[in-house]
């Protein structure tokens, strides 16, 4: 018996500065780049200047990561849509030469499918996932470069999301640290962030490119350290995901949600592990 | 904001499965719903309040949750009027509370709050008001909601300014909300709250890894690492251990010394391995560092074990905040009534 919990009431009455996520935006007196860390602009500066991408002729065995969010707002037809997706993604590997593992997160992150497995056993866990809970985002990120850390071949990361992280410890930019010298290539489908109460993050509307990023480090070097990084996942919940993907030379397809198109996106995702 | 409000009720509905049928109601709880459902007047309150302290506090609240605010309004200020005893308030201010739960609406938090203010005996009513406070602000932390968790606890604090528990609570509540949303208005009430609780008792170690993580999250790095220095000579929990080296990781890898990050975050899962955090921050210094077989070492170690309930950052996030459900059950049971020739 606990007493039931009544939820989003007193905003009306109770007023507090700031109180609702629809309000929520960077605060104009903020000292540096909170969310971000302190270290982004210089790590993202390095990316811009010194990154070196592997030449990839398309003929390696792959190593693959498929991390699936399974929080509770993906449930029912998205969430479908993308085992489905995947299912056909990791169908079209092949099986003699490369690996597969498949990762969920909510707010923990959990291994379905491992190296000791085939693509077939992945694409198969993949079915049977069931989606509830807040979304760890950055943990999932940070550990999925973990495993293809020392992995034969091309190391790919292939993601399914519908906003940024809302559970994890780990900034945005750890995954950046995580994902290394030379990042794994990153293949993400997105759906538009359900807004709601459930402690996900990801209301923000707005779309941050590659382009508009430099511009904003670009920025960052002749103003205060990070200023033009502050709060980008209230901003683009992706922004994330849209440098791994250019960082990386993989792809980021932001789908409108519809089912459909998320599953179509994820087979149409292998062309980006063409010959560069 | 129909359809935000629903949700969040679904997602309540779903915290407390098992509780949200209509029981079966006995013979004269039958008779006090139809009664209230038909017409509330001050009879059939006090019927549905007697129901609640029977133990149906569900059913009633439902009830209530049903009826108009307006028609509800005057007929708990005739209650009030009454002189009633102070559990009677309390348990009336539990059956809005609970009734607030079903209804789409928050004014039956406000008759609550009413309720509690009403007692005539300043130490129970700010007893009472803190525990009920503290429970509903609690419940929304755990829900990760927070705006009305921030409203909750900054109503609190209207209704008791310089209460420490209070204080303390919301000040946790704001760093994890503040850091989550990366809010700069909620970190920077955060460290206010704790800068005055520190001036109070400076030696408290647990105020002093939060006060580092809202300089960490506000972006003074070196002010955080020097508060980090500061607690090496302080007595600390095993979770305020645990955060204050997940905060010492997070700023030197943010500040590039990556050995030192290793170093933190190494010892961070030594103490709490299924930690998904410390071990995504091993990761991302080891790479750093060029160690790729430690980073992948790190993250299949993890891997291989099963998930936990709570995540150790979680528990430290949450702390108090998990109990809040056994916090409004014993306030429950505190206001039930006693059986004729019983004990309750």
């Amino acid at each position: 018996m606990t007493l039931a919990i009544p939820l989003l009431l007193l905003t009306a009455s109770l007023s507090a500065p700031g109180a609702t996520a629809a309000t929520l935006q960077a605060h104009p007196a903020a000292g540096a780049a909170p969310g971000v860390g302190g270290g982004a602009p210089d790590l993202l500066r390095r990316h811009r200047d010194e990154l070196v991408r592997p030449e990839w002729t398309g003929e390696e065995p792959l190593s693959v990561v498929a991390v699936l969010d399974l929080s509770a707002s993906v449930s029912g037809p998205r969430l479908a849509a993308a085992a489905a997706g995947l299912r056909t993604l990791l169908s079209s590997l092949d099986e003699t030469k490369d690996r597969c593992a498949l990762l969920s997160f909510t707010r923990s992150v959990e291994l379905h499918a491992g190296w000791d497995g085939t693509c077939a056993d992945a694409a198969a866990a993949a079915s049977e996932l069931r989606a509830g809970g807040p979304a760890a985002l950055n943990n999932a990120l940070a550990l999925a470069f973990g495993l293809l850390a020392d992995a034969p071949g091309r190391p790919v990361l292939v993601l399914f999301t519908d906003g940024g992280d809302g559970a994890s410890w780990a900034r945005d930019t750890w995954p950046l640290f995580a994902a290394g010298a030379a990042p794994p290539t990153l293949l993400a489908v997105t759906a538009p962030p359900a807004v709601s109460g459930s402690g996900r993050v990801g209301g923000g509307a707005g779309h941050i490119s590659a382009d508009d990023l430099l511009e904003r480090i670009a920025r960052s070097d002749d103003q205060e350290p990070g200023r033009g990084l502050r709060s980008l996942r209230n901003v683009d919940p992706f922004w994330l995901l849209t440098w791994l993907a250019e960082i990386s030379g993989g792809r980021l397809v932001r789908t409108s949600g519809d089912p459909a198109e998320i599953e179509t996106a994820f087979p149409a995702l292998l062309e980006a592990l063409q010959p560069n | 904001m129909r359809r935000t409000r629903a949700r969040g009720l679904t997602i309540a509905i779903a915290l407390v499965a098992g509780t949200t049928a209509l029981a079966p109601l006995r013979g004269s709880a039958e008779v006090a719903v139809a009664r209230a459902q038909e017409r509330l007047d001050p009879a059939a309150y006090r019927d549905l309040l007697t129901e609640a302290r029977g133990g149906l506090f569900i059913t009633s609240g439902r009830v209530l949750a049903g009826l108009p605010p307006a028609t509800v309004e005057p007929v708990v200020a005739d209650f009030i009027a009454s002189a009633p005893e102070a559990l009677e308030l309390a348990a009336a201010a539990l059956l809005h509370t609970e009734a607030a739960n079903h209804a789409a609406s928050d004014a039956h938090l406000e008759l609550a709050r009413t309720l509690l203010r009403a007692m005539p005996d300043p130490d129970q009513r700010a007893d009472w008001t803190r525990r009920w406070w503290l429970a509903l602000g609690y419940s929304y932390q755990v829900q990760l909601l927070p705006g009305p968790g921030v409203a909750a606890f900054e109503a609190a604090l209207d209704d008791l300014p310089d209460d420490r528990e209070l204080r303390i609570a919301f000040a946790r509540a704001l760093w994890m909300f503040g850091r989550q949303r990366e809010e700069p208005s909620y970190l920077t009430r955060a460290g206010q709250l704790l800068a005055g609780l520190l001036e109070e008792t400076p030696a408290d170690g647990a105020l002093r890894v939060q006060f580092a993580g809202v300089l960490l999250d506000s972006g003074r790095t070196g002010d955080a690492l020097a508060e980090l220095d500061r607690l090496e000579d302080i007595r600390l929990s095993g979770t305020g251990r645990f955060a204050a080296l997940m905060l010492r990781g997070e700023a030197t890898l943010s500040t590039g010394d990556f050995a030192a990050a290793e170093a933190a975050f190494a010892q961070a899962v030594r103490r709490a391995r299924r930690s998904p955090s410390a071990v995504a921050g091993l990761i991302a210094a080891r790479r750093s560092l060029g160690d790729a077989e430690g980073a992948a070492e790190a993250a299949a170690s993890l891997l291989s074990r099963r998930p936990v309930g709570w995540e150790p950052e979680w528990r430290y996030w949450l702390g108090p905040a998990l109990d809040y459900a056994e916090m409004f059950q014993a306030m429950k049971d505190e206001v039930r009534a006693a059986p004729e020739g019983g004990r309750p």
